[in-house]
């Protein structure tokens, strides 16, 4: 019934709409599609721009890397055939700028799972670490040993092997054979995604040639013993889990726990046990982690992540409660060094200190909550990672001779004898010279053995607390 | 042919415009939504940069050895808030201590961003939830980890096993779980 009347309405209204001229009806609709094919063309024309815009950027990422890595290759031999230590000495410092620079551009590349590229990126890294280390050596007047010739040379056909990966992948890539646009695939169908990430494919294949890459250790942050460091402060007793768990309750020191999670172990530098421990069911918020090592039975770290009210107590106070605190654990001649307050807590560096010698590498960091002064954040990995019992020799050259190697306009405020951790992981005896330059903060480490600078560190100090930069 | 076309010519020109006020109704219902989001956008935006000016009022945050700046802070905490809202507390400093080993790791750029950023290396950064709104116990997770805490020792990949379908990832040896996490090296 419903579709008769249907059928008369329409009957109407055709009878109605004979009066209106049809031409006027079609040139609107005509219209109305040209407006929708102008918005079509303008949406795919600003989509076609980003895409180029892009793949320019990922072109220029993937070509300056092939170009700094030939430049390695070439500069490279060179430095091998330079007779000159001072030529020589730039010609590293030069394959140390290239070879950051193609590390950069590398992680540019829109690779799926980019992290996959760790070994070329590794190689890169330590290729320039490395020569900038080799640079300094050669600055400082000492030639280069068999053994470094040897692993330059190394080191130099992983840098041929890659150039011509690179080279053959530039040449499919200039072609247009190989595409980027696994960044763009995301959310299409997985199977698509695989079998189009021929591009990556291709740069891993270019990865698998670093297989057996050799260990390399010279004396710069990224060289391999730097992540091969054993601990020194732990001694050699291995203890239960059941002891761990002891050693956690008493180091929190609570009167109310409601429960103890056991975490399982982790680490391998530094085994631990991990423990969660919720002190109050209702408060859901707060828990408390902890890890106890596995060899030594000592706390590595804690962190309590309770709300802190409003601070009551000031940074002399926080220090002494922090102090405290320290020596009730066990740790003894610590005095504190740099501070920072945030959220109501103030986070403050202890360090080890021998015969009047400051000991920076032995490093406790605590955080004391400023409404009652409890510990609320704990951390003693730098600590035990190089705590041991040293012998500090005397001093070789006297403290006014090291004054004298100091820029004149460093208006030296206090001094004193310290031991500093190079980023090597390598420790040097210096005298300590704090002062003001240019109306700012600094520290200037000389060397108390041979009379070099070892490191300048700049000072800030600022009501929230001193630090070092 | 013709005959039956020009009898039903309206009929034809009826459904056609009815076609094409359906495509016209649906772009500005799409629009409609779209300047709704993009209005949700701005007071969150807002909401942001009001969290950025306190974050910029702190001092700098320098400690011993490492030192990061306050641009760090706010890009690890939202990085922190895209891969780990709803983790646990410890996890989420986890995931900052990851991205902190990683700056120091010679296999990774060398800097906080550089790592954030990598293409493809997080996925909350691909999918654009890195820029959703930071929840607080982002930026205090962020704090703990760039000021030293490393609840991971020295990990330098997580992942989540129920999402993750990159093969590659599962060869790495795995230090230890937390919450839906799995930390390697």
């Amino acid at each position: 019934m419903s579709v008769l009347s249907i059928l008369g309405k329409y009957k109407e209204l055709r009878d109605r709409l004979k009066d209106v001229r049809l031409w006027s009806i079609m040139a609107v609709s005509v219209a109305i599609m040209i407006i929708i094919a102008l918005w079509g063309v303008n949406q795919y024309k600003g989509k076609a721009n980003f895409h180029n815009y892009l793949t320019n950027m990922w072109h220029r990422s993937f070509f300056d890397t092939v170009s700094y890595v030939q430049n390695i290759q070439s500069i490279l031999s060179k430095a091998e055939l330079s007779s000159d230590r001072t030529e020589k000495a730039i010609l590293f410092s030069e394959v140390w700028r290239n070879s950051f620079a193609a590390q950069e551009n590398l992680n540019q590349l829109p690779i799926e799972s980019n992290v996959a590229l760790e070994r070329t990126s590794k190689y890169l890294t330590q290729l320039g670490d490395l020569s900038f280390s080799l640079s300094k050596q050669l600055m400082n007047g000492k030639d280069l040993t068999a053994s470094q010739l040897k692993i330059i040379k190394k080191l130099k056909q992983y840098a041929d092997k890659l150039s011509d990966n690179l080279n053959d992948l530039s040449i499919e890539i200039s072609q247009g054979k190989l595409k980027w646009g696994e960044v763009r695939k995301v959310g299409t169908s997985r199977f698509r995604k695989i079998s189009q990430n021929v591009t990556s494919a291709r740069m891993l294949a270019a990865e698998s040639g670093f297989k057996d890459y050799p260990t390399l250790i010279y004396d710069g942050p990224f060289s391999d013993h730097v992540a091969r460091q054993k601990p020194k402060g732990l001694g050699t007793k291995t203890i239960s889990r059941d002891n761990a768990k002891k050693i956690a309750l008493d180091f929190v020191n609570l009167k109310k726990v409601d429960t103890i999670n056991y975490m399982g172990v982790s680490g391998d530098k530094i085994k631990t046990y991990n423990f969660e421990i919720i002190p109050n069911k209702n408060i859901k918020t707060r828990t408390i982690d902890i890890a106890v090592t596995v060899i030594g039975g000592k706390v590595l770290w804690m962190i309590d992540n309770r709300d802190v009210a409003a601070a009551k107590l000031g940074i002399v106070n926080a220090k002494k409660s922090g102090y405290n605190f320290l020596k009730e654990k066990g740790f003894t001649n610590m005095q504190d060094t740099y501070y920072l307050k945030q959220d109501n807590t103030a986070l403050i560096n202890y360090i080890y200190t021998q015969n009047g010698v400051k000991i920076y590498p032995d490093m406790v960091k605590v955080r004391v909550a400023l409404d009652n002064g409890q510990i609320v954040s704990f951390d003693a990995t730098p600590y035990y990672m190089s705590h041991t019992k040293r012998t500090i020799p005397k001093p070789a050259i006297s403290e006014s001779k090291a004054r004298s190697m100091i820029s004149r306009n460093f208006d030296i405020q206090s001094t004193s004898l310290s031991i500093i951790p190079l980023p090597s992981g390598r420790e040097v005896f210096t005298y300590e010279f704090m002062g003001k330059f240019d109306g700012k903060y600094f520290i200037d480490y000389i060397n108390a053995l041979t009379g070099k600078e070892e490191n300048i560190i700049q000072i800030i100090k600022d009501p929230n607390g001193i630090l070092s930069m | 042919m013709t005959k039956t076309i020009k009898k039903n010519l309206l009929l034809i020109l009826l459904l056609l415009i009815g076609f094409c006020l359906s495509i016209f109704t649906a772009k500005f219902l799409y629009e409609m939504k779209k300047n709704q989001d993009i209005l949700i956008e701005k007071k969150l935006e807002k909401l942001l940069l009001d969290a950025d000016k306190e974050v910029m009022n702190d001092s700098i945050q320098t400690q011993g050895s490492t030192s990061y700046q306050n641009k760090d802070l706010y890009l690890l905490a939202r990085a922190i808030n895209g891969e780990a809202r709803g983790e646990p507390y410890i996890g989420q400093v986890a995931v900052g201590a990851v991205i902190i080993n990683r700056t120091k790791h010679p296999g990774f750029p060398k800097t906080i961003s550089g790592v954030i950023y990598q293409p493809g290396a997080f996925t909350a950064v691909t999918d654009g939830q890195i820029n959703t709104n930071i929840e607080a116990s982002a930026y205090k997770a962020a704090k703990d980890a760039l000021n030293g805490w490393d609840p991971t020792n020295g990990c330098i990949y997580y992942y989540n096993p129920a999402k993750t379908t990159n093969k590659w990832i599962w060869s790495r040896k795995v230090m230890l779980v937390i919450g839906k996490h799995r930390f390697a090296k």
